[in-house]
């Protein structure tokens, strides 16, 4: 499929290939990068998405235990501090100043705005959150199934909106990663794909909607 | 390469093909989502706090399902409409991110773990449980809890076989109860308003708050009530008393032994109560008659005038005056503290204060409804204790109830424990000696129940399964009575207050999941709403009543009375002479123990504890809001006394190094002279070593670092401030 003719299902695809990254490592996706077959993967679906990303997740030094160890202390908080993949944490937690909490204008709660709003949407299409992530309907893996499903239901305006409202963050969790004091090279540089494609999606004209995402 | 499986987190509600098309119920732009949720309606839920175990009545304004204010249920009788700091820190923990909020699953040995969903943990756990329960028999299984507030596990218990249901208690209490129950037949509470004398010892109601008995203490000192504190440390109740008495620390029973001898040799106490209402009165004086204040005085350091002055006082004062039942310093960690608890028993009894305006009072209390029985299987016959106690030869007098946690790792290395539940509790932090703790870990099967990365957990568990917190629940309705006097019990629940997912699991959905999964078919066969009813049914009340009101108060049922006093012991008389400890073997009556250690060189200390107005011991450490109070306040410093800290060279905020015999650490002075010479001080709440709790973690030491994981015969307490230390500068 040529750029000028993206592949919804490609980029659905691509976006899925993605969750793998932020779930609890798995043996065979830590083989697929190994052998450079992600790095393949990512190419061939990117180009038939009409995004086309050259990755090099092939050259990360990665030996699964370390990569479970990098898990846990990123996502989990083995070490203080850790980063947790979920929007609310990066964004002040609520816009409505009438809010008696001490904590409103701060960041770094789960539950903010940015999560009442994915509920809303969520809520909406008659979505239903498994129980393990209902304090976290914005955590990362979550808003890219919403995004996924919107791109399968033809709602490619809303995916973008969606983009543009909940994928802002990204730069900032890398950075927390970046920060912390384990390696979390994977996680990095897997933020900095799935924000090229995003960015890419968006500007896309050939998706539905032309408003673009600020750098 | 073919694309990967596609995963699926989200599931497709009934509605998901019906509501495709787009319709302005959706607000997909979230600015216009921000903007429109600003004019949400505000509504009021009630609930309990769960910042320690006062449980105060609270009420939770909600917007959009978001906790926006919490605040004091106004007729609760432990918070009469306020809240202490850890009240407010807790409410707001619901949004802390370092709470656990999915199933885990340890994976190796370097405490890694894997999320998991509830099924694959109810199924694992359920699997595992079942061929060690097959194996060695139900009765190798424990559940280790805070206590006081779970009534759910002991069901699951009964069907396997179980018998060892163990609370924290005998690091915090168990004598005083134990010692309360056999003498007086329960025990008695203090009534601050109409007290013309109060006497604290050992207890710090603005240390461990209770935000209404402050309140109602300052209220009767303003009336012209006469507060005093007897304590090593200038607690904070000592900052509004009329006196504070520094005592040396492991001798109160000595100070004690001193009030009785003067009340009755000089004829202060109450004779015709004592005739009455007391069995034993002669035996405890045949053993005590030589136990003078002089004697008294030479021990605990306070002077023989002083010991007469307020045992006249109290005499005086009679029977609208009280010596304060005490709590958690002095009813679990000293060798004496069982003697302690019976002589405060023995000097409120002897001062006639039982049921008196300003004196003691039972709990006023009320029976509630619960469910039909759903579970009519087999049941297996109840297993023998894994923790002896109860049990004729090993620990007889201890309380069953209550139990013996801080040898569960014994109990595991004998084979007498293999599965181990913690809920709410935390062994590894609040239980002596850690390193020993850490041998938790090697039960056949680990299962913690808490709702943060508490140590225990993360050190030993193989699985982890999150509470939700306690405003994303219901729970059946509760009792409010206890701590302090009341004339009338309340009834207060816990209502669902924020929005979480209808899935986010309770005990009650998590123990049904594991039930379910072992194999036994509707041991829980209702809901809470349904528990909720059922346990309202025989009080008139209605779920709906309740919501609306928070707390609602029964008619008072214990009042002053002069004559027809009962008390719930064998001779339906206060007992100065323990016929169970006859039974075993010991004196039935208190007489002078002397505490197991005692500091003898420049540089030895004895280490004593106690709670900060703003944290409740260790489970409140990884809160931003409570913690910035610490850094405010230096409120991780151990206290030193001037003198001794100059002795040593040692300056406020110095760095010293404190050992005990089982370990070293390292932590900043607080100078002052506002205690005793012979000990130093550590506030009970820190220390945190997971790695987990990071706003906790590394900050501070704490007491049970220091000390073994000893059992008191009697009553099992873990005699936690007998332990002397050597502090060295640097």
């Amino acid at each position: 499929m040529s750029i000028n003719c993206p592949s919804p299902q490609a980029l659905c695809d691509l976006l899925e290939l993605f969750i793998g990254f932020f779930i609890f490592p798995e043996k065979e996706l830590y083989e697929e990068i190994n052998q450079g077959n992600i790095d393949l993967l990512i190419k061939e679906l990117s180009q038939k998405a009409g995004l086309p990303i050259k990755s090099e997740f092939q050259a990360i030094p990665l030996n699964y235990a370390g990569w479970i160890d990098s898990y846990n202390r990123c996502f989990l908080g083995v070490e203080k501090p850790f980063a947790p993949p979920v929007e609310s944490v990066y964004k002040v937690w609520t816009q409505d100043e009438s809010f008696q909490l001490p904590f409103k204008n701060q960041k770094g709660y789960l539950m903010g705005d940015s999560a009442q709003h994915i509920q809303h949407i969520l809520d909406y299409f008659g979505l239903v959150v498994p129980a393990e992530y209902s304090l976290m309907p914005d955590h990362l893996i979550i808003l890219l199934e919403l995004l996924i499903f919107l791109l399968d239901n033809n709602l490619e305006k809303e995916a973008k909106q969606l983009c543009i409202d909940h994928f802002d963050w990204l730069p900032d969790l890398q950075m927390a990663i970046a920060n912390l004091a384990t390696d979390g090279e994977i996680y990095i540089y897997a933020l900095e794909i799935l924000g090229k494609i995003i960015k890419g999606f968006v500007n896309n004209p050939s998706y539905t909607d032309s408003r673009s995402v600020q750098d | 390469m073919q694309a990967m499986t596609r995963r699926s987190f989200l599931k497709a509600g009934a509605a998901t093909t019906a509501t495709l098309a787009i319709t302005k119920n959706l607000k997909m732009d979230f600015n216009v989502y921000a903007q429109d949720a600003k004019s949400a309606e505000l509504i009021k839920i009630p609930s309990l706090c769960n910042g320690c175990s006062t449980y105060c009545g609270v009420w939770a304004y909600v917007k959009n399902g978001r906790l926006w204010k919490i605040e004091g249920n106004e007729v609760h009788m432990k918070s009469r409409g306020h809240l202490c700091a850890r009240g407010h820190g807790i409410a707001q923990n619901v949004y802390n991110p370092g709470r656990i909020t999915q199933p885990m699953k340890r994976v190796d040995n370097k405490n890694n773990f894997k999320p998991i969903s509830w099924e694959e943990a109810f199924q694992e756990i359920g699997e595992k449980m079942q061929d060690i329960v097959e194996e060695y028999g139900g009765d190798k299984m424990v559940w280790a809890c805070h206590g006081g507030k779970e009534t759910y596990a002991k069901q699951f218990m009964d069907v396997i076989g179980s018998s060892t249901y163990i609370t924290h208690y005998t690091t915090c209490f168990t004598a005083k109860t134990n010692i309360w129950s056999n003498m007086a037949g329960g025990m008695f509470y203090a009534d601050f308003d109409n007290a013309k004398l109060m006497l604290f010892v050992g207890r710090n109601y603005a240390g461990g708050i209770l935000p209404a008995a402050m309140k109602r203490i300052t209220a009767a000192k303003e009336k012209g009530s006469k507060i005093i504190v007897v304590d090593p440390r200038f607690c904070e109740l000592a900052t509004i008393a009329d006196e504070w008495i520094p005592i040396r620390p492991g001798t109160d029973l000595a100070f004690f032994l001193g009030l009785a001898h003067t009340l009755i040799t000089e004829g202060l106490y109450n004779k015709e109560f004592v005739e009455e209402y007391v069995y034993g009165f002669d035996e405890f004086w045949m053993h005590n008659k030589d136990f003078d204040a002089e004697k008294a005085a030479a021990i605990c350091g306070i002077g023989a005038d002083k010991i007469r002055e307020i045992a006249r006082l109290l005499g005086e004062n009679a029977p609208n005056a009280f010596l304060e039942p005490g709590y958690h310093g002095l009813a679990a960690h000293y060798q004496n503290s069982n003697e302690i608890m019976m002589m405060n028993v023995i000097i409120n009894a002897l001062i006639g204060n039982f049921w008196k305006k300003g004196g003691i009072f039972p709990a006023a209390t009320s029976s509630l409804g619960a469910p039909e029985p759903t579970y009519y299987g087999p049941i297996a016959p109840e297993g023998v204790r894994a923790d002896g106690a109860g049990v004729a030869g090993q620990y007889p007098l201890v309380e069953p109830s209550r139990g013996i946690p801080q040898r569960i790792p014994d109990m595991i290395e004998k084979g007498k424990a293999r599965i181990v539940f913690f809920y709410s509790y935390n062994p590894l932090r609040s239980a002596p000696e850690p390193e020993y703790q850490k041998k938790i870990k090697n039960a056949d099967l680990v299962v913690s129940i808490p709702y943060d990365w508490n140590e225990t957990s993360y050190y030993t568990a193989d699985y982890i399964l999150p509470e939700n917190h306690y405003l994303e629940r219901a729970e059946s309705p509760k009792v409010v009575n206890g701590h302090i006097y009341w004339p009338a019990a309340q009834i207060a629940a816990r209502f669902k207050a924020l929005q979480a997912s209808d899935d986010s699991l309770a005990l009650l959905d998590i123990l049904k999941g594991i039930t379910t999964a072992y194999g036994i078919e509707n041991l829980y066969g209702y809901t809470v709403e349904e528990e909720m009813e059922a346990a309202l049914a025989p009080l008139g009340i209605s779920v709906k009543e309740l919501q609306e009101k928070g707390c609602i108060e029964l008619r008072p049922t214990v009042l002053p009375k002069e004559e027809g006093l009962s008390f719930n012991t064998f001779t339906k008389k206060i007992e100065f002479s323990i016929g169970a400890w006859r039974k075993e073997g010991y004196l039935g009556v208190p007489t002078w123990v002397p505490p197991l250690v005692v500091p003898r060189e420049k540089n030895e200390f004895r280490l004593i504890h106690g709670k900060q107005p703003w944290h409740s011991h260790i489970m409140t450490t990884n809160n931003p809001y409570l913690m910035a109070i610490t850094a405010e306040k230096n409120g991780t410093f151990m206290w030193m006394n001037s003198s001794r800290a100059d002795e040593l060279g040692i300056r406020e905020g110095d760095l010293v190094t404190i050992t005990s015999d089982i370990a070293t650490k390292q932590i900043n002075v607080h100078v002052t002279e506002g205690l005793h010479p012979e000990c130093v001080w550590l506030p009970s709440t820190y220390g945190t070593f997971s790695e987990k709790l990071k706003l906790g973690y590394d900050k501070g030491i704490n007491y049970n670092d220091f000390i073994p994981a000893r059992v008191d015969e009697k009553t099992g307490h873990v005699m936690g401030q007998e332990c002397i230390v050597t502090i060295t500068k640097g």
